[in-house]
């Protein structure tokens, strides 16, 4: 259940980019994963659920795009998707580079209305401070 | 009217820890510490390596431990007798992050060793998407786990430098094949070093650690 911890950095990363480009209310957040990207779709949109609550992207949409696992050959070149989890190249067995499905991606955030006149102290960081303190404890 | 407004960006949402887990890299690394990051399930073995290792570098090698689990100091208590040890209790979460390993240091005064040793907490799944400031990331598999656990765990396997195969003594008592493990493996990580040992009657154990020697000298080499 590491989604969380993923979580509060998505949301922070959110804040920063409403702060960034003056935007209102945040009423969808999108995000990319892949096969390697240790993320599980259904686990993260019930910690964004969650963690959102109380923040500037309360009541956001989150948009997960799965996205395949796909590589290039560093010897032929050769682009292709990876099944099964074999990365070595099906046209002539070299190693190859993964050129997606092995990250977490924000990709876009949509805002509506007028810019919130909020401070930065959001309630992503109230959540921070509230886990710092639990495991402090 | 309410208006809609849609910024686009590509992002990597761990970019903030990744970035600070390269700067902790850096400052270890120009220090001559190798950190280690030790990850495996439940049980495979990683405390009883360690305790192996420290007995065989005896006084020739500096090295310190910084030992995860959900809860107890059991690992800290066998370790400590041996080298200087930390235990971090994550208190139920199930991997360590980089900022436990920060206070596991300042506990253990950030002393200057050869290497340091992280003992993740036992589990293929969390840890492998945490990077923990490492040099050198490695995974251990017991004989008794089963010889099939790279492909179910591919991104543990895909994102380790070495895989380390543990209970060697126990080969002849269980169906486990130690080239049915590299294979399946190495379709992960083609570039994966492997090394077997046994920490109970000392088998691969002085390969193991000069083994560690030759990746110290040659990954910080980089940072001189």
């Amino acid at each position: 259940m590491h989604e969380q911890s993923l979580v509060r950095s998505l949301l922070k990363q959110v804040e920063s980019l409403r702060c960034e480009y003056d935007g209102g209310c945040v009423s969808e957040v999108r995000v990319e994963i892949g096969p390697l990207s240790g993320v599980e779709s259904l686990l993260l949109l019930g910690a964004f659920e969650l963690l959102s609550n109380g923040t500037t992207a309360d009541g956001a949409t989150l948009v997960v795009d799965e996205v395949p696992l796909m590589a290039k050959c560093k010897s032929c070149s050769h682009a292709f998707e990876i099944n099964n989890f074999v990365f070595s190249c099906p046209l002539c067995g070299g190693n190859v580079k993964v050129t997606s499905g092995e990250e977490f991606l924000l990709t876009s955030v949509s805002f509506s209305g007028d810019p919130v006149q909020n401070e930065l102290s959001t309630a992503v960081e109230k959540h921070e401070t509230a886990s710092a303190q639990r495991s402090e404890r | 009217m309410t208006t809609t407004k849609t910024i686009t960006v590509r992002r990597d949402v761990a970019a903030e820890s990744k970035a600070d887990a390269g700067i902790e890299r850096l400052r270890l690394g120009r220090r001559g510490t190798l950190v280690v990051n030790l990850l495996s399930s439940p049980g495979a073995g990683k405390t009883a390596l360690l305790e192996a290792t420290a007995k065989c570098f005896g006084g020739e090698r500096s090295m310190a431990v910084l030992v995860g689990d959900l809860e107890t100091d059991r690992d800290a208590q066998r370790l400590s007798p041996l080298v200087p040890t930390a235990q971090l209790t994550t208190g139920g979460a199930c991997h360590l992050e980089l900022p436990l390993v920060r206070r596991g240091l300042d506990a253990l005064g950030d002393p200057q060793v050869d290497f340091l040793f992280i003992e993740n907490v036992g589990n293929l799944v969390c840890p492998a998407s945490h990077d923990l400031a490492e040099h050198l990331r490695i995974v251990l598999v017991s004989t008794t786990e089963g010889d099939d656990k790279p492909g179910k765990y591919p991104k543990m396997f895909r994102t380790s430098d070495t895989m380390m195969v543990t209970k060697l003594d126990l080969l002849p008592h269980v169906p486990f094949s130690v080239e049915a493990v590299i294979e399946d493996a190495r379709r992960i990580q083609p570039d994966l070093d492997v090394l077997q040992a046994c920490a109970i009657d000392g088998t691969g154990i002085r390969t193991w650690c000069d083994y560690l020697v030759s990746e110290r000298t040659k990954r910080l080499a980089e940072f001189e």
